[in-house]
């Protein structure tokens, strides 16, 4: 009887320890790959290298899974080629980061005692350094929380003087196929279909757009197009003013099954496929969302881009919704699956870009028609919804130039209603 | 016997009845009748009144009928009374910039099969949103659903008119919680004669001299570095922590027992969570402060004792902050929080902490701690190893936002200097 006691706890004892990993094998940094994505930015002396890893150059390099733990490394390099001591804020990148022992201690198991104290000696060495001496530069990884298709963030560097520059990146993390990566954008219209307008023509254009998106086959009217997105300043506009507000980009509804499968499990929601509404025959250009922690529920944005130009910059109809539930069997009475207060919604979206100082003007136009509380009108999926009928029309800003609140213009046209 | 058989009926048919109207229908108290506007806090600038009320879980339950807290949802009342000749315009973002919409809410507390009570319940949170016009010298109020935080709860309320934006910042006590440092009488912890004033020299060298560490309940054994000192009064050690995003703790009672073994059991949150005590001066921590993680349980905790000086007529506190990274098992409690070991880099965070949420008016460095480099480092109480450069941040705090141009650096010891020794 004993004897048996004691070769099961030796077999135990083999168990535990067999398993475990006896040492740490992270790959050498030069053999890395992802620095050939690396962006650089320049700021009086001082130059400012990012690189994000993707889930699978996380694996290579630390021989770790950091996505299914939702943390995402950013590697960067800060150059100080002033005359002055620089500190790097880690806040900046991420308010939330993850300290580099944080993320070895949880990802130590399987790992032997010696191989843990390795880990947690490679995550010290790697971590990207506060003080950067002048005439010196310094390297490492802040380990941030994961963000898929877009990412976005912000090196800020102090100098001793309290000068602070501000580096906003914008990176694209191979993974996740973006709904708009499958648009060709430049063949959707022949030049001679395009419109360029002045303001007074495009308040015109833009009231006289359709009123709602449809079905596949156009038949059917669907949630109101209530909102018009135009781009001022640099290219990518759009885009950045979006990503800064804290809208995801989705992953386009062909999505193969393998890139769910890989999905980590925090962040499967906010990046899911986006249903099809059609506006020129076809569906949206592109999707994004917003996506609540507390409660089921998302904002969703839908864009298509319109054949018009507004002093150069491209014009594009689009329509803002919450949806904040989804009815299932158990709950088939269910008035609502979006908020059918789509202003409240609308008025959400204007507030969300002006706070985040991606707006620089804004107005309002007719187009939509208006449905009340008492009398609302129905979406292609039967939901009610009603509206003031007013469009909203909103130029947006680069982030390379930020607007302050104070200084967000109002076109004067349509005056919605008091609310 | 067909007329028992029909009274059955009756009575299986009235069963029936009570069983699927009783428990779904919507019944929400007059607002009149809950008397949560008592503690209302008012501000004026200007023309522009603004009256703020948060609601208690009690409250919220009584008014909405729904259990709202159980969602992560807290309702905030407000009254904002415009006397100016031009219109208002009141932005709930600014309350809360991820804010639910009522519609959002009263779908989320929908019933199972009753389309009338949830009809009815979208009508009557619809009706008392907080609307965003208010007409020349007009009186509005209704509520904005905000995220839950219990303790104090921070927000601003900004509104715009043609010719000026103002901003209103509320810190309201939310009822339910016992806080930790409301159970210490901070007038009575020293008497008079024993306060000292330091000037700025003195106040350097009586930091450097405190003791490194927080001890055991008897003083004997060692326990994490005292690794921060934060100088401003009450109010500005509050008002800074809190708008940073900080917790209060709940002190140790069966409540809060319960509280935390359920969320540690079934891993939910209690970002309150009562911690333990450490001591200095022979008391524990006057005031626990700790902020929760965005995605993992983890939090930060941080602990401050009141000292017997001042500063330029400000409080000095001293105190002790730590990143838990996980759980860990040992034979002393059981079970613990493993903390980071790199206390320098937590200490790192809190300043940048302070100084984006812009409560950090200045900051110094000095000794007192002693370096512990990472090949031999030192242990906390509950046998965690850490090290550091050993030096404590000194943080100047503030009630009101300070800007980047206004923040200093003090020049005493220099942190940069002493990298080479901890790594």
């Amino acid at each position: 009887m004993k004897r048996q006691w004691l070769a099961i706890s030796i077999l135990c004892a083999l168990m535990i320890h067999g398993c475990a990993t006896a040492t740490y094998n992270p790959r050498p940094l030069e053999e890395a790959t992802f620095k050939s994505r690396a962006q650089t930015q320049e700021d009086r002396g001082i130059q400012v290298t990012a690189a994000v890893l993707s889930a699978e150059e996380c694996k290579e390099l630390f021989r770790l899974d950091l996505y299914k733990r939702g943390i995402q490394p950013i590697w960067l390099k800060i150059e100080n080629n002033t005359k002055q001591l620089v500190a790097f804020l880690s806040y900046s990148v991420d308010s939330d980061y993850f300290s580099p022992l944080e993320v070895a201690y949880m990802h130590r198991s399987g790992f032997s005692k010696a191989a843990r104290d390795q880990m947690d000696q490679y995550f010290n060495q790697h971590q990207m350094e506060v003080y950067i001496p002048p005439g010196s530069a310094n390297s490492g990884f802040v380990f941030t929380n994961l963000n898929q298709g877009t990412k976005s963030f912000n090196v800020d560097v102090l100098g001793e003087d309290k000068d602070l520059r501000t580096f906003t990146f914008f990176v694209s993390v191979p993974g996740l196929r973006v709904s708009h990566s499958e648009v060709d954008f430049l063949s959707l219209y022949t030049k001679d279909e395009i419109v360029t307008y002045d303001e007074e023509g495009l308040r015109k254009a833009l009231e006289s757009l359709p009123c709602c998106a449809t079905n596949e086959d156009g038949t059917e009217q669907g949630g109101p197009l209530n909102l018009v997105l135009i781009g001022e300043g640099e290219g990518d506009a759009l885009h950045s003013a979006l990503i800064r507000s804290g809208w995801a980009e989705t992953e386009a509804l062909s999505g193969k099954a393998a890139t769910a499968r890989d999905k980590p499990s925090v962040s499967g929601f906010k990046y899911a496929p986006v249903s099809p509404l059609y506006v020129y025959g076809r569906p949206q250009d592109a999707a994004f969302t917003k996506a609540r922690k507390e409660i089921k529920g998302r904002s969703i944005l839908r864009l298509w881009l319109a054949p018009m130009l507004f002093q150069g910059k491209t014009v594009w109809l689009g329509q803002v919704s919450r949806k904040v539930g989804v009815r299932s069997a158990s709950r088939p009475d269910e008035t609502y699956r979006i908020d059918a207060d789509l202003d409240d919604t609308r008025g959400a979206f204007l507030q969300n870009l002006w706070y985040s100082q991606g707006l620089a003007k804004f107005g309002f136009v007719k187009g939509v028609g208006a449905s009340s509380i008492s009398e609302p009108r129905l979406d292609l999926k039967g939901d009610p919804y009603f509206t003031d009928g007013y469009r909203l029309v909103l130029w947006l800003s680069s982030t390379s130039r930020p607007v302050s609140r104070a200084d967000v213009k109002q076109v004067e046209w349509e005056r919605p209603d008091k609310r | 016997m067909s007329s028992r058989a029909h009274r059955l009926g009756v009575i299986f048919l009235f069963i029936f009845t009570v069983a699927a109207f009783g428990c779904a229908s919507f019944q929400p108290r007059p607002m009149d009748q809950v008397p949560f506007k008592e503690r209302a806090q008012t501000q004026q600038e200007g023309k522009i009144r603004v009256t703020a009320a948060v609601l208690s879980e009690e409250e919220s339950q009584e008014i909405f009928d729904v259990p709202l807290y159980k969602k992560g949802i807290q309702p905030i009342w407000l009254e904002i009374e415009n006397k100016k000749k031009v219109p208002l315009w009141f932005l709930p973002a600014s309350v809360d910039r991820d804010y639910f919409s009522p519609l959002e809410v009263a779908f989320a507390n929908h019933f199972g099969y009753s389309d009338t009570a949830n009809k009815k319940m979208n009508r009557y949170f619809y009706e008392r949103g907080m609307g965003m016009y208010i007409a020349p010298g007009e009186v509005r109020s209704g509520f904005v659903f905000s995220h839950l935080d219990e303790g104090t709860k921070t927000f601003n309320v900004e509104v715009l008119s043609a010719d000026e934006d103002r901003t209103f910042t509320f810190f309201i006590p939310v009822p339910g919680l016992r806080v930790d440092h409301q159970e210490v009488d901070f007038e009575t912890l020293y008497p008079k004669g024993e306060i000292v004033s330091h000037d700025e020299e003195g106040l350097r060298k009586a930091l450097a001299s405190l003791p490194c560490c927080v001890t055991s309940k008897d003083g004997k054994e060692n326990g994490d570095p005292l690794n921060i000192v934060v100088i401003g009064d009450g109010k500005d050690v509050y008002h800074a922590f809190i708008r940073a995003g900080w917790d209060e703790t709940e002190t140790i009672y069966g409540a809060s027992a319960i509280k935390t073994g359920i969320s540690f059991i079934f891993g939910g949150r209690y970002r309150y969570s009562p911690v333990s005590g450490l001591y200095v001066y022979g008391r524990p921590q006057d005031i626990a402060l700790q902020k929760a993680r965005e995605t993992i349980h983890e939090r930060n905790h941080l602990r401050l004792w009141l000292t017997p000086m001042t500063f330029e007529g400000k409080s000095v506190w001293i105190g002790q902050i730590s990143r838990d990274i996980g759980v860990r098992f040992t034979t002393k409690t059981i079970v613990t929080h493993k903390i980071d070991p790199d206390v320098d880099e937590t200490r790192i965070f809190l300043v940048q902490d302070l100084l984006y949420s812009q409560g950090l008016a200045k900051v110094a460095h000095v000794k007192g701690v002693g370096a512990a480099p990472i090949a031999e480092p030192r242990g906390n109480l509950t046998g965690d190893p850490y090290f550091t450069d050993g030096l404590r941040a000194v943080m100047w705090v503030s009630s009101e936002p300070v800007s980047l141009e206004d923040f200093e650096w003090v020049d005493w010891e220099d942190p940069v200097q002493q990298l080479s020794t901890a790594k």
